[in-house]
């Protein structure tokens, strides 16, 4: 115990360069820590996002890409399907219900995404939970209306009753807005924590009454204006949408309605088993991931290497200090297990500091992250891993502080109280 | 001369015209795409719901006859009858020993099949191509919940010509897809 104490004490006369050691390791903990936590909260909350849907149809692409824009609003659409392909597999004898998705607008930077009723009735996310509308209620025959989700409202602040304006395309500027036709808030969902928070759901009549009077893929002028009125009277029968999902009566016919959806002589389908294409994101992201992750490791080795070169350097200035202990008594390896307790001292301090910085930044960052990446980082205590990853940086630098124990051990049997320099 | 040059493209109009026409037929006869074709790779889908199990393999017949022209040797003609008898045995193949299960139906397809049971009737047709072998099986589970895993080793045993097989399995936790390898042959349900 008194070792220790002298070791702090000691530490505490060079408190400068130790505290500059300490933040050193602390910031490489922190962000080893950090990287770890990023990793696998995205891989939380992308596998949360969907639940029970058996098979997502697009136009033909690649799984993954389908997959992104479909459930996690990112990236585009290669191509739109036909609406009576979808109509043909909604009626499908094995298919229980099914979701069309229709996207392409947005509204300040939020994706909006046309759907049917059965969307809020069948979706399902994490562990089988339903949607639940917070307020309001789900559109109902008016084209013109929309559902917030929750991050939508309280991002922009929107209440029900409110009237707000799409804008074509999904650029977070756009410059085509639909002015003529503004839709009012029915209903805000509670939040869900993935990307349907950050989505604003209409109709597919809704998708259609925007677009209705476009041509060539401009609004239209003059006399050919549909306003919202006579929109309302229009027949808004989509023709074509985006995506659709799909849940089966049994899961028994997954793979013969896949291969059916993706041999559809009609037009070239996609059918994907989301679970599937999600394992197939992980493993492209892998290996970003354990790029990540080694480069954090080297980060936390680098700090490490900075404590061990403080410590070597300030031996040489505290012969005198082993030279004095050693005349009151201290034997040789009391001065090796003084230079280890310092550098396991540091280490550990660097740890707590690191690990504080990491709660810190989570509380700090943690709004903005969900908001803009979807992303909930919870102020949880370390994971099993992460706890073995903390002692595995401890007893790294127990092994360091060997280094210049060894030395100190060294130099202590040689020199005596005179040094000779 | 360049008068000429101008005019050459609305010669070839009524070329590319009739090439159109071609190609639209050919895309209405046949599908869009085809199937993808590696050999050394095969794909495995296996659904488990309540006791029935489900599983169908289709591979490249290069990764388990060894050829995939037409059986006209003797020998050949062997080894398609091996191959089909191993193919006869999911349990083993799949490593599926636990969970009490049963075969109920079982489907083999392939043209070598074929040709091995009534002769080299359209063998021309086919020798150019490649061709593929497909499987179905469908089992019946009393215990679903003591099939912990599915193990290929005894399938990549069997056909050492096989590499790789891409699996898409839905078990009572969800959706996976894993490839699966000689070397990591097992997948948990």
């Amino acid at each position: 115990m008194y070792l220790l104490r002298l070791a702090l004490a000691s530490l505490g006369n060079r408190r400068f360069t130790a505290l500059l050691t300490v933040f050193a390791i602390a910031l490489s903990v922190c962000l080893l820590l950090a990287v770890e936590r990023v990793r696998t909260e995205a891989r939380a909350s992308f596998a949360n996002t969907i639940s029970g849907t058996d098979l997502i149809v697009g136009a033909r692409s690649g799984s993954v890409n389908l997959l992104l824009y479909s459930v996690f609003r990112i990236g585009n659409a290669t191509n739109n399907i036909r609406w009576d392909s979808f109509e043909r597999f909604a009626d499908h004898r094995q298919v229980k219900w099914a979701i069309p998705i229709s996207l392409g607008d947005s509204h300040r930077g939020y994706r909006v995404m046309g759907t049917s009723p059965a969307y809020f009735e069948h979706f399902r996310y994490a562990r089988s939970q339903p949607l639940q509308i917070g307020q309001g209620r789900a559109f109902a025959d008016d084209p013109f209306e929309v559902v917030l989700g929750a991050e939508v409202a309280k991002a922009l602040d929107y209440r029900l009753g409110e009237e707000l304006v799409l804008a074509h395309g999904v650029a977070t500027i756009s410059l085509v807005k639909h002015d003529d036709k503004p839709f009012s808030v029915v209903g805000i969902l509670e939040r869900t924590g993935t990307p349907v928070d950050r989505t604003l759901h209409i109709s597919l009549a809704g998708m259609e009454a925007l677009h209705v009077d476009w041509q060539n893929g401009m609004p239209a002028r003059g006399a050919g204006v549909v306003s919202a009125e006579q929109a309302r009277a229009l027949d808004l029968q989509p023709k074509q949408i985006t995506a659709f999902l799909l849940g089966l009566n049994s899961k028994i016919a997954t793979f013969s309605l896949q291969r059916e959806l993706n041999e559809f002589r009609g037009e070239p389908l996609l059918a994907i088993l989301p679970g599937v294409a999600l394992q197939e994101l992980w493993s492209l992201m892998g290996t970003a991931e354990k790029a990540l992750f080694v480069v954090s490791l080297f980060v936390v080795l680098t700090g490490l290497i900075g404590m061990l070169t403080a410590i070597l350097t300030s031996l040489n200035e505290r012969r005198r200090e082993m030279a004095i202990l050693r005349s009151v008594g201290a034997r040789p390896w009391h001065i090796a297990s003084l230079l280890i307790l310092e550098a396991f001292a540091l280490a550990l301090a660097g740890v707590l500091l690191g690990l504080l910085l990491l709660y810190l930044g989570i509380a700090g960052a943690q709004g903005h992250v969900q908001a803009n990446y979807g992303l909930y980082l919870p102020l949880d205590l370390p994971t099993a891993y992460e706890w073995a990853l903390l002692g595995a940086i401890l007893s790294a630098a127990l092994l360091m502080g060997c280094v210049p124990a060894w030395r100190a051990y060294r130099q202590s049997l040689a020199d005596g109280l005179s040094i000779r320099l | 001369m360049r008068r000429l040059l101008l005019a050459l493209p609305f010669a070839l109009l009524p070329l590319a015209a009739a090439q159109a026409n071609e190609h639209n037929h050919a895309h209405t006869d046949e599908h869009g795409s085809l199937d993808a074709h590696e050999h050394g790779a095969a794909r495995l889908n296996v659904v488990l719901d309540g006791q029935a199990l489900e599983l169908q393999l289709e591979s490249p017949a290069m990764n388990l006859a060894g050829f995939e022209h037409a059986a006209n040797s003797a020998a050949d003609k062997a080894k398609v009858a091996t191959v089909r008898s191993q193919l006869q045995d999911p349990q083993a193949l799949f490593g599926l020993n636990a969970g009490d299960c049963t075969l109920s139906e079982q489907e083999l397809e392939s043209a070598l099949f074929e040709e091995a049971a009534h002769d080299e009737q359209h063998a021309d047709e086919d020798e150019s191509e490649h061709s593929e072998i497909h499987a179905q099986y469908q089992l019946d589970c009393k215990k679903p919940s003591e099939l912990k895993q599915l193990n290929l080793s005894e399938l990549f045993k069997r056909f050492p010509a096989t590499e790789k097989i891409q699996v898409q399995l839905i078990g009572p936790s969800g959706q996976q897809g894993v490839e699966l390898t000689p070397a990591k042959p097992s997948l948990s349900f």
